[in-house]
């Protein structure tokens, strides 16, 4: 995969209003066809804006949540922030200075990375999770080791991946409050383990609830 | 100050207990709340050393009554004949709170000849050895571990 895939998107990470409409406004909008709000407010203008309301409502679930890349089916790619709405303060964070800067550093500059394939490694497991719609890290980094990990850490519960020097993946999960761990190992970065994503789906769920 | 224990002594559950962890410039985000998890796995050289003493691996620890933060740091680089690194985080733990998650922390004093001043200190945490233990066991102590500690 190209490293260019891990460019910050300002328009992606900051998609328009229009991409980001409430369920409520929606619904209003819903109510309102295009001939009768042209009809109501007595000028021809607003038929193009009310289409654009049309044209957003794919994008809007009943919970307000933006989904429309996982709707149609788009895949996702990394550090499209705005399409995955993660639900993780650090994932809410916009621009070039989060997670995707740090993604792009490490990969492309870090020397602490033993080699190709860690790096590849790392780089595949990040487009994997993207399209599969997971939640930003919350913490990443080296240890002495030589051995990357993500860190997923929200409200009681904890995910981690770590990326071993010879390319190997390993995984584990923790909920604080029932004791209950999974762990396994990850033998493709293309075929990770579904309980993983799973998990991983519901550490950002946990933290939404907590926020 | 309590009694000098002898090599793999139990220390007792009072005593607070730091661990130098290397601060890695490139962590996500910069500032980083706590460490990784994996900042408390034994390295090939931890096995090593227990092979070689017949004796269960141990993580490095210090005992703050008997050992400076900058003791550790001048006795850490005259072992590995490396300049003194003064990036490294003290992260401590009582004695007692270790225990409670099932890990044994002994004393393991370092010959003052060698070490110089704050020898005496020197602890280990045992029960985080991957080969007695099953990996995901060691994870969630680990993991713990994490949770717990504060900056000394």
């Amino acid at each position: 995969m190209s490293e260019d895939l891990f460019q910050v998107n300002f328009l992606q990470s900051n998609p328009p209003f229009f991409s980001r409409v409430t369920s409520r406004s929606l619904t209003k909008a819903e109510k309102r066809t295009p001939d009768r709000m042209t009809m109501r407010l007595g000028w021809v203008a607003p038929s193009f804006f009310s289409l654009m309301f049309v044209v957003a409502t794919p994008n809007v679930q009943s919970t307000g949540r933006s989904i429309g890349a996982a709707q149609s089916g788009r895949k996702v790619e990394p550090g499209l922030v705005g399409d995955t709405a993660n639900t993780s303060p650090v994932a809410t964070k916009p621009g070039p200075s989060g997670w995707e800067e740090y993604l792009s550093r490490v990969v492309k500059h870090d020397e602490a990375l033993s080699g190709r394939p860690q790096k590849d490694a790392l780089r595949s497991m990040w487009t994997t999770l993207s399209n599969a719609l997971t939640p930003l890290p919350s913490q990443a980094g080296f240890a002495e080791d030589g051995v990357f990990q993500l860190v997923w850490d929200y409200g009681a519960l904890h995910v981690d991946i770590d990326f071993l020097p010879g390319g190997g993946l390993e995984w584990f999960y923790r909920d604080r409050l029932s004791e209950d761990a999974d762990s396994g190992e990850i033998e493709s970065v293309q075929q990770v383990p579904e309980r993983l994503l799973m998990l991983l789906r519901k550490t950002g769920e946990s933290e939404a609830r907590a926020i | 100050m309590s009694p000098k224990l002898g090599r793999f002594e139990a220390v007792e559950d009072e005593v607070k207990v730091f661990r130098l962890v290397r601060r890695i410039k490139d962590h996500f985000p910069p500032d980083i709340p706590k460490p990784l998890p994996r900042a408390f796995a034994l390295t090939p050289a931890d096995y090593q050393e227990g092979e070689a003493r017949q004796h269960p691996p141990m993580l490095s620890i210090w005992d703050t009554n008997r050992t400076s933060i900058e003791q550790a740091i001048a006795i850490r680089a005259r072992l590995s004949n490396s300049p003194p690194d003064t990036t490294q985080q003290a992260l401590g733990w009582n004695v007692g709170t270790l225990v409670g998650f099932g890990l044994d922390v002994v004393s393991d004093p370092l010959d003052p000849a060698l070490a110089g001043a704050g020898a005496e200190g020197h602890c280990g945490i045992q029960g985080l050895c991957e080969r007695t233990k099953s990996k995901q066991e060691v994870k969630v102590l680990r993991s713990k571990m994490a949770d717990t500690c504060l900056p000394v």
